[in-house]
């Protein structure tokens, strides 16, 4: 049976991981977004790749194991399992020949999560009032939330110029508190340096799996690339949730401004009507792009915007996904490096 | 450049408005911490000198609206000198400068007169006109004699012309807008460059302005001449006009009382700072004291006698004191002073005795009494052949059977100047040749038509009571003994038809006979300068006795006497017309000189020979009044003759009426003329405010600034 994070109680004490102990546990997280929930929660979240998991679960496996569903035929060799022989083969053919199954596992899931200053950010007509990281934050709780839900192991990396709180995968109730309690307690800060911090995240997976990237990936895109691509070729699959404030891209302002970088101390005076447009088209222009370099290298790439219904962007992206992945089934990693 | 209200221009520190408002909203600012600062920084980079640019030309729109606002506000006007120049922009032109030169230009209010006006615009014109445009100079005087004609000039020479711009002098003469337009045209139409301009210098005074004048505007509009009217005249303070001076003394007698008459008009009140007028008789002055002149007043009299104890042609001139129009102030006047009356007696009917003649009666009257007549009877074939008239002061035609039409000209351009004719019926009188030459319908010499005489029967004289009567001794007599006009009964008068007195005031009836249904016994009309006097009975006693009666002695001598005039007055003119002098065709002069008035140089006068029969010497330089001094010289002789003439303001000057924008519109269609107050201070003379272009400007700047603001305002 799956435990909801819904059903922790305020009593219930989590100990190990070596990590500080949690206290106490809100009853339900406000990050734990019922209406986000209620959206995603039906559609469920597949890994798109195999995975290797440490229980039986809903994705494919590289393992091949005690499985329902046949697999393949391969000759048998000594020291295989005898139990593994195809007798019905032998008996029609008189080749040995060992029986493999498919092996479903659980999705070992990390959420990498920006945790820099410029995530900092709400507008005024953002979901809720949510910043930018309130937003990434209440992703990482919901998807937490779906994959535990599933029995899928769930890691969660804050960074900025480093990673800050490590919480390697682990699908128990714990770890779901654990995960609960780093993300309320996370205040954004510093700079973002993202690519190279990706990296070096991933470095502390043991194991393959899916991460899923929360960002307004304001940083040097090109080392972002590079990261990611590694990503890639140390075999996870990367979801990159790209998460702007509305006015970030529209720049709706009408008043003169100063802006000042919210990660450093340069400021700019400007009269926003003034370069609206221009902008607007420099901001789409980067959006598309990222797209653009995440399609080339088959990284799911979500916009989401934190002025704009979040369960509905999540929910349709996860449709979408199921979808694709109706379509695309038994896809290999699509390669290489991207950048 | 000058100002009307340059403290106002101080306001012009609010012109820094917009940059002051652009600092203080760059202060009013909101602070954001902002996340894709690289995006930010990347648009403003690309931007930003299209930002600054439209930034800096949206603030320098801003403030040159309210610089020009403020400008406007202290009304500048440009000078003569800019205004040349902002004319100059419009490419090579030919341009005439007319200065109106006619008496009333000399009209003075506030300190300078309007003509000085005109001619100091003009002169700072010309300095300032570049040497691309060719100029022609001229006065409305001597409108066929420009000062300068259709030439450009360098700068020295401008100079030059400019001075003798300002040396110029108004006259006394009157225009004729008419003549003065046509003359220009053809000045225009042969000039260099095919943009032409007319700017005409006057005071706009509705004197010389005809409906002719339509005419010649139509002219100028086919040339597609640019009209520029400078107005420099003013309204008159209050202006007395000597409007007139005569001889009230038909024929000047030596060492005999001779009565002049003066009349004053008043426009306004005249101001005079003295009482005095002063009268300058053959140049030796004599004050007169000014009767009383109230504001307004036309014609006030004022008598004037005196007594020339020498024969020959002398002057008298009359000036009131100073006024704002001193030019129409003085009248002079050549009085033809002679030793006796010189009087024609033609007879018709010549018998062979003395007592036979016609004017038998005629002549022994006329001599008798005190004054000088000097009579010549000459029978009507005799006097036919003469080649003219004569020089006599009175011409009595007495049972003359015709007149040929050669002879009635050559009297009625005699009575027009001041000869005396007296016309008696007769039998003899064919009354279809006098209703022809001597009636003309109405238009000649004769007060009425004439029929042959009738058979009446009369019971004495009635002496009409009448102003100016040239019979003022039988009138007082018949008022004061009417009995004694009982007696003359003519058996037969002549028929006349009278014209409807009522709208002939030429006309007038001096006597009648006493009887109903009868025709009057003499009937007056006024022809010119001169008179003449048409009797109903005959010079003889054919028709009537009364040649034996007190009456007729008295009658007839008086009525000879008031009505003789110096038949060759022709040394009295006004100012603007010709002098012509009449010399001998058989010894015609070598030379002519005329010294002007306020003048001691000698000019030389033009001997027109084109008549070789009738020489006479022309001077057309007259349009200053005064008197004018005419000499030439007779070859084979070694005195030279002399003769002067007195020429007067034109008095239509005097008319002080001002034509309004719209009169001229009327009188010049289809020519769109531009109108400049040159007395108006707001614009300094010759200078131009130019509020309505600034403020033109002004407007469309505001709206450049509204549609750029709009087009800044974009969003980008």
């Amino acid at each position: 049976m799956v435990v909801s994070p819904f059903t922790l109680t305020p009593a219930l004490s989590l100990k190990g991981q070596g990590a500080k102990p949690i206290a106490t546990m809100p009853a339900i997280s406000k990050l734990l977004d019922p209406t986000v929930l209620s959206r995603i929660n039906p559609l469920g979240f597949k890994a798109a790749r195999v995975v290797e998991g440490s229980i039986t679960g809903l994705h494919r496996s590289p393992m091949h194991g005690v499985s329902p569903e046949f697999a393949e035929h391969r000759e048998y060799t000594p020291g295989d399992d005898v139990k593994n022989l195809d007798w019905k083969v032998w008996a029609k053919s008189d080749r040995y020949v060992i029986k493999r199954y498919e092996e479903e596992s659980n999705l070992r899931c990390t959420i990498m999560l920006d945790a820099s200053r410029s995530m900092q950010y709400a507008g005024k007509d953002a979901q809720n009032g949510r910043s930018k990281f309130e937003t990434a934050a209440t992703i990482a709780a919901c998807m937490m939330d779906l994959l535990m839900k599933q029995r899928d192991a769930v890691g969660l990396i804050t960074i900025d110029t480093k990673p800050r709180a490590v919480l390697q995968p682990k699908a128990t109730k714990r770890q779901a508190a654990q995960i609960l309690d780093t993300l309320e307690s996370t205040k954004p800060g510093g700079e973002t340096d993202l690519g190279p911090v990706i990296v070096r995240a991933a470095d502390q997976l043991k194991r393959r799996g899916m991460i899923l990237v929360l960002s307004d990936l304001l940083c040097n895109l090109d080392t972002l690339y590079e990261s990611l691509g590694k990503l890639q070729h140390n075999g996870h699959e990367v979801v990159v949730l790209h998460i702007l404030d509305g006015e970030e891209i529209d720049l709706p302002f009408n008043d003169s401004i100063i802006f000042k970088d919210i990660e450093g101390s340069e400021e700019v005076f400007g009269e926003p009507w003034a370069f609206r447009k221009a902008y607007q088209s420099a901001m789409n222009e980067f959006v598309d792009t990222v797209t653009r370099r995440c399609q080339f290298a088959g990284i799911d790439h979500i916009l989401i915007r934190t002025d704009q219904d979040l369960g509905q962007t999540l929910a349709q992206y996860l449709h979408r996904r199921q979808r694709m992945a109706a379509t695309t089934a038994g896809r290999g990693r699509i390669g290489g490096s991207v950048v | 450049m000058p100002f009307l209200a340059p403290l106002l221009l101080f306001g012009a520190i609010f012109a820094s408005a917009p940059i002051i408002i652009h600092l203080l909203n760059r202060r009013r600012f909101k602070l954001v911490e902002w996340a894709p600062m690289e995006y930010l920084k990347l648009t403003l980079r690309t931007n930003r000198r299209r930002l600054q640019l439209e930034q800096w030309i949206l603030l320098a729109i801003r403030t040159l609206v309210i610089l020009l606002l403020i400008f406007a506000v202290a009304r500048p006007f440009l000078s003569g000198n800019a205004a040349a120049a902002w004319l100059s922009l419009g490419g090579r032109t030919s341009r005439v400068i007319l200065i109106d030169d006619s008496l009333s230009m000399g009209l003075t209010n506030s300190g300078e007169s309007a003509f000085g006006q005109a001619t100091e615009q003009a002169a700072t014109l010309i300095e300032s006109i570049g040497s691309q445009d060719a100029l022609t100079v001229v006065t409305t005087s001597s409108i066929t004699a420009p000062i300068q004609r259709d030439s450009t000039m360098n700068t020295d020479e401008a100079a030059a012309l400019a001075e003798q711009v300002r040396d110029l002098e108004t006259t006394e003469s009157a225009n004729n807008w008419a003549a003065t337009l046509s003359e220009l045209a053809d000045l225009l139409e042969g000039t260099a460059h095919s943009s032409k301009e007319i700017r005409i210098f006057t005071d706009q005074r509705a004197s010389g302005w005809s409906a002719d004048a339509a005419d010649q505007a139509a002219k100028l509009e086919k040339l597609g001449v640019r009209v520029v009217i400078v107005n420099v005249g003013q309204d008159a303070p209050g202006n007395a006009t000597l409007a007139e001076l005569s001889q009230s003394t038909g024929v000047a007698l030596v060492n005999t009382p001779i009565e002049f008459v003066a009349k004053i008009d008043a426009d306004g009140d005249p101001q005079f700072k003295v009482d005095y007028a002063t009268l300058l008789v053959d140049g030796e002055d004599t004050p007169i004291k000014l009767p009383d002149v109230a504001a307004g007043q036309k014609g006030v009299p004022l008598k004037l006698t005196h007594t020339f104890d020498t024969p020959g042609t002398h002057t008298i001139e009359l000036k009131l004191p100073d006024d704002a129009m001193p030019g129409d102030n003085t009248r002079s006047l050549t009085v033809e002073v002679a030793e006796s009356v010189r009087i024609l007696l033609v007879d018709g009917e010549p018998g062979i005795a003395a007592r036979d003649s016609e004017v038998y009666f005629l002549a022994q009257q006329l001599f008798s009494g005190s004054t000088p007549i000097k009579t010549t009877v000459l029978p009507d074939s005799e006097w036919f052949n003469q080649p003219g008239v004569g020089n006599y002061d009175l011409v009595v035609l007495a049972n003359v059977e015709k007149i040929p039409p050669n002879r009635v000209e050559q009297l009625k351009a005699l009575v027009e100047a001041g000869m005396g004719l007296v016309v008696f019926p007769g039998d003899q009188v064919d009354p279809t040749s006098y209703n022809s030459t001597m009636y003309a319908g109405g238009t000649g010499l004769l007060p009425a038509s004439i029929e042959f005489g009738e058979a009446v029967e009369a019971e004495g004289l009635i002496i009409e009571q009448l102003d100016n009567t040239p019979m003022p001794v039988l009138a007082q007599v018949y008022r004061d003994k009417p009995r004694l006009f009982a007696r003359p009964a003519p058996e037969k008068v002549l028929k006349v038809g009278l014209p409807d007195l009522s709208e002939r005031s030429d006309i007038r009836v001096l006597a009648r006979w006493n009887g109903p249904g009868l025709p009057p016994a003499a009937i007056e009309k006024f022809v010119g300068q001169g008179r003449v006097i048409l009797w109903t009975v005959t010079a003889d006693k054919s028709w009537s006795d009364w040649p034996n009666e007190a009456s007729f002695i008295v009658g007839t001598r008086e009525v000879a006497l008031n009505i003789a005039g110096v038949s060759g007055a022709t040394g009295n003119l006004t100012a603007g017309q010709p002098i012509r002098q009449r010399v001998s065709a058989s010894n015609p002069p070598s030379r002519a000189d005329v010294v002007k008035p306020g003048d001691e140089k000698t000019h030389p006068a033009e001997i027109d020979r084109a008549d070789a029969k009738r020489p006479q010497i022309v001077y057309r330089d007259t349009h200053r009044a005064g008197l004018y001094e005419l000499t030439w010289d007779m070859p084979g002789r070694d005195d030279d003759r002399t003769q002067w003439f007195a020429l007067s303001p034109d008095g239509r000057e005097s008319d002080l009426r001002r034509l309004s924008q719209e009169e001229f519109e009327q009188l010049l269609p289809g020519i769109d003329a531009e109108f400049i107050d040159a007395t108006d201070p707001s614009t300094g003379g010759a200078q131009r405010e130019i509020w309505r272009t600034l403020a033109m400007l002004l407007l469309g700047f505001v709206v450049i600034e509204s549609a750029f603001a709009a087009w800044v305002g974009r969003e980008h």
